[in-house]
């Protein structure tokens, strides 16, 4: 399968900026993958993602999209932009009309689609974040949850074939955050490619089939969440730490309680396998017994 | 959250009259106002626009209140000046020592001015206080207004708030570290507000560029378009209301307080 976004060598700089923001980054992500950028403050993760849709443009090296790189005059940009969704981190900074309707609709408008179909793509993607009724609303007076899934529908008004979210759970609680998460994968289950990037270990290692770890405007490992997750020098280097979850069950399987693969994804399923170890256990025990 | 004028005109109970209408009725009231020539036709206008604020809309009276007095306080300034300054007629009252006096007319004209005034504020106010800037900006749209400004319009209303919060935010900041203590702290802190706001605002709107870019903006503003019909009792109420105040003025207009 051919990559759909091909990222080669690039680097860049600030306007100002002393030491380059990223340098020498390559990585290619597939067409319907969970892509989490894992890294720690500084990393260049924000950095990279404005890179995708266009709105920065690197120093050197190439970003491709479908096997073409990306050409920087406006009208190329448009199309780009129109097919790869940015969520802002701040949704304040995203939101830019008085009312929920008028935002949405800002991503269609521009593209000049007709009024009728405006219309739907608004309400559609009003339903999809679940914010049926909120069409007349001020940004102003809605919840740091509700402005955030405005600023997701307004990306998904536009119908984009991937999505990119620069820390889509900073500053929201976790039952909020949960929900977000769900939206995420609910919307890769249709066929979306979505790249989020993120701290939070747990949350990558649980949404995501791919992992980029950065750290100092480099790419410092990819793979499966597990492998990445698994490797303590690593993660150090990345001022990060091991999932809970992971390292649990890895420290289970290294003292021989559970067997090493595959890693369990949620705490229910690493309960499931101690519990049956546990019961493989007593049976054998009780077989020996018997005889 | 902040009280503001929007959050009232959000939840007051004249939201469901058409904005047109109510915006029909603030405009006329203040064209009437202005050209009574005499002092009771504004003070009806005042006087009734009042009450369906406060009865009707159901405003609290502390925050009508308080947002009245800050113009018709500058009018009452301006009133004195007037006062003073205006001949004509036999003399009231004389300044002792200076050579001040107040006479019929100026006397006259001062009530003129400050009734005008008080009325139009109502005016004002009753629209400010009933009608969201949303369904005005829908409205704008309808009569023609150039879409420039109503872009313009939206923008500049989205970030008021936006503006608030971070002047807020700076503030608390500056007052938990405790600064606003003594005088000169104080001068010193607003001066700090003021240039960090400044900062913000333009970082604000490099980042309003590359939103908007990200969504393809190609220059032109979505503007909600719903709308509501005006009611035919409540037209022909309007106008029943304004001929009144219309008779009124022409019937007092040469009426003279003193």
């Amino acid at each position: 399968m051919t990559p759909l976004l091909t990222i080669e060598n690039v680097a860049y700089t600030y306007p100002g900026g002393q030491t380059p923001a990223i340098s020498g980054v390559s990585m290619e992500i597939a067409a319907g993958s969970k892509t989490a950028l894992v890294g720690p403050n500084g990393a260049g993760k924000s950095t990279f993602l404005l890179m995708l849709n266009g709105i920065l443009r690197p120093d050197s090296g190439v970003v491709r999209f479908s096997g073409r790189p990306l050409a920087y005059d406006s009208k190329s940009l448009r199309d780009l932009r129109r097919r790869v969704g940015f969520v802002f981190q701040n949704p304040d900074v995203q939101i830019i009309a008085p009312t929920v309707e008028a935002d949405v609709a800002f991503g269609p408008v521009n593209l000049g689609l007709p009024p009728d179909d405006v219309r739907r793509a608004v309400r559609d993607a009003l339903d999809h974040v679940g914010l049926q009724g909120y069409e007349d609303r001020p940004p102003h007076l809605l919840s740091g949850g509700e402005k955030k899934r405005v600023a997701i529908a307004g990306i998904l008004a536009m119908d984009p074939e991937v999505l990119v979210f620069d820390e889509p759970t900073a500053s929201l609680d976790p039952a909020t955050s949960g929900e977000v998460m769900d939206l995420l994968d609910d919307l890769a289950s249709r066929g979306r490619t979505v790249l989020l990037s993120t701290h939070d270990v747990e949350l990558a290692y649980r949404w995501a089939d791919s992992v980029i770890l950065m750290g100092r405007g480099r790419v410092l490992a990819r793979g499966a969440p597990e492998e990445v997750f698994s490797d303590p020098d690593l993660l150090t280097a990345a001022r990060l730490r091991s999932p809970a979850l992971l390292a649990l069950s890895n420290e289970l399987a290294h003292r021989g309680i559970i067997d090493r693969c595959p890693p369990p994804k949620s705490m229910a399923e690493l309960v499931d396998r101690i519990e049956r170890s546990i019961s493989d256990h007593a049976s054998d025990r009780g077989g020996h017994e018997r005889r | 959250m902040y009280e503001t004028l929007d959050g009232y005109a959000r939840t007051n109970r004249l939201g469901s009259i058409s904005p047109g209408l109510k915006l029909f009725l603030g405009l006329a009231s203040i064209l009437l106002c202005t050209s009574s020539p005499g002092p009771i036709a504004p003070l009806l206008v005042a006087v009734s626009l009042s009450a369906a604020i406060l009865i009707l809309a159901r405003i609290p009276p502390r925050v009508y209140a308080c947002t009245l007095l800050i113009p018709v306080s500058f009018a009452m300034m301006s009133v004195i000046v007037i006062l003073f300054i205006t001949g004509g007629g036999p003399v009231l009252f004389e300044v002792p020592f200076l050579p001040l006096a107040i006479t019929a007319g100026g006397a006259n004209l001062a009530i003129l001015l400050l009734a005008r005034v008080f009325g139009g504020t109502c005016a004002l106010l009753f629209v400010a206080l009933t009608t969201p800037m949303t369904e005005v900006f829908a409205l704008l749209k309808k009569i023609g207004v150039p879409t420039v400004l109503i872009d313009l319009a939206m923008l500049i209303y989205r970030f008021i708030f936006i503006f608030i919060a971070e002047a807020d935010q700076i503030y608390r900041s500056q007052v938990m570290r405790l600064g606003y203590g003594r005088f000169i702290e104080s001068v010193n802190s607003l001066g700090m507000l003021v240039g960090a706001l400044f900062l913000r605002t333009i970082d604000r709107g490099e980042a309003l560029v590359l939103a908007m870019d990200a969504r393809c903006y190609s220059g032109t503003f979505s503007t909600p378009g719903y709308s509501r019909s005006v009611s035919p009792r409540s037209f022909i109420a309007t106008l029943i209301y304004l001929g009144t105040v219309f008779a009124v003025s022409l019937k007092t207009g040469s009426l003279q307080f003193i």
